[in-house]
């Protein structure tokens, strides 16, 4: 039989989902505290639980990147792979590789500087969105509205870590219905989607933000978007975030550690037992 | 069900089959508490770790 590690550092709703999902199938799933580990770079004096394919649930951003990527090195399989949530994990590089597949996304810049961003805002116009390049749950997503404001968000960032003066800046994208999309994708499959509503006086639809779902039906539109979104990036397990305007839709975000809390007892779709059986079928 | 009681207001809890690291919010005070252990009928509870700075993705 199969063994599933399953790493993280906190055990959430959705990784106890995981654990009675695994439980429910008779699935030997090995719970892996990153706060446990190490791992030797250079060699194989690791102190990790054996399994034969990993998943990957860290919070933790760079520990979770890191601990995927030595357990590739050595040859063990680990989902999502390196080269998949690399790119997820920075906005930037997810815009890029969305570019070059062709599929829409809100017309976003890049500046380094404080100045060149106010530039930007010239071009693209207020009100815009600054977004940190890495991080989640909506947090410090500023919206700017006019040239003052722009400039003190933009010069309260310098007293930041260095990756908050990559000034990522996305056109603002009118949302119908102040809503956007999250569809869940394992393989080639768009298993679920949810609509995420903004909460009272918030433009933001972040579930940790006060947006409350409703059931999303998986239209032709939003499952060819979905599986776009995820061979542009490749082989792997997504929460891609989609916006609609009034005449087409655009995909946002695309996510690799997907959190589904919300999506499971709205839908009633086993994610959780997907992703169990995902795993099962890269080792079969 | 298993008994714990919260670090932060005293209140008293119920779990169903606990896992160390699970986080878990307290009914009465809202405080997100984190299981530290699991013995046979009593966990021991702490306050949750704040938000990192890289957290989420």
């Amino acid at each position: 039989m199969k063994t599933i590690g399953m790493i993280s550092d906190r055990v959430r709703w959705d990784e106890k989902a995981l654990i009675e999902a695994a439980k429910r199938k008779n699935i030997k799933l090995v719970l892996i505290d990153g706060k446990d580990i190490f791992l030797e770079a250079t060699g194989n004096f690791d102190r990790i639980p054996e399994a034969d394919i990993y998943l990957q649930r860290m919070v933790s951003t760079f520990k979770g990147l890191y601990i995927t990527k030595i357990l590739e090195s050595k040859g063990k399989p680990v989902v999502n792979s390196y080269a998949v949530s690399s790119v997820c994990a920075d906005k930037l590089l997810t815009t890029l590789a969305l570019r070059k597949a062709g599929i829409p996304s809100p017309r976003t810049f890049v500046a380094f500087d404080v100045d060149a961003a106010l530039d930007i805002l010239e071009e693209l116009g207020y009100p815009a969105i600054i977004k940190p390049v890495f991080g989640s749950w909506g947090r410090l997503i500023a919206p700017l509205k006019d040239p003052q404001s722009a400039k003190a968000i933009l010069e309260s960032r310098e007293s930041m870590g260095a990756l908050y003066q990559i000034y990522y800046i996305q056109e603002f994208v009118d949302k119908r219905n102040n809503r956007d999309i999250r569809s869940f994708v394992i393989g080639d499959k768009v298993v679920a989607a949810i609509y995420r509503i903004a909460g009272q006086d918030e433009w933001r639809t972040n579930t940790a933000l006060g947006g409350k779902a409703e059931l999303c039906p998986v239209t032709p539109e939003i499952e060819d978007l979905s599986l776009k979104a995820a061979r542009a990036l490749g082989e792997g397990v997504y929460g891609v975030d989609i916006l609609e305007t009034s005449n087409s839709m655009l995909v946002n975000e695309v996510n690799h550690t997907m959190e589904y809390h919300t999506t499971v007892p709205l839908t009633g779709v086993d994610i959780p037992g997907m992703l169990i059986d995902y795993c099962l079928e890269i080792v079969k | 069900m298993v008994k714990g009681k919260c670090p932060e207001c005293g209140a008293n809890l119920d779990l169903e089959d606990p896992v160390v690291r699970e986080i878990v919010e307290c009914p009465d005070c809202g405080a997100e508490l984190e299981v530290v252990s699991v013995e046979k009928n009593k966990v021991s509870l702490k306050a949750a770790e704040i938000e990192g700075e890289d957290w989420g993705e």
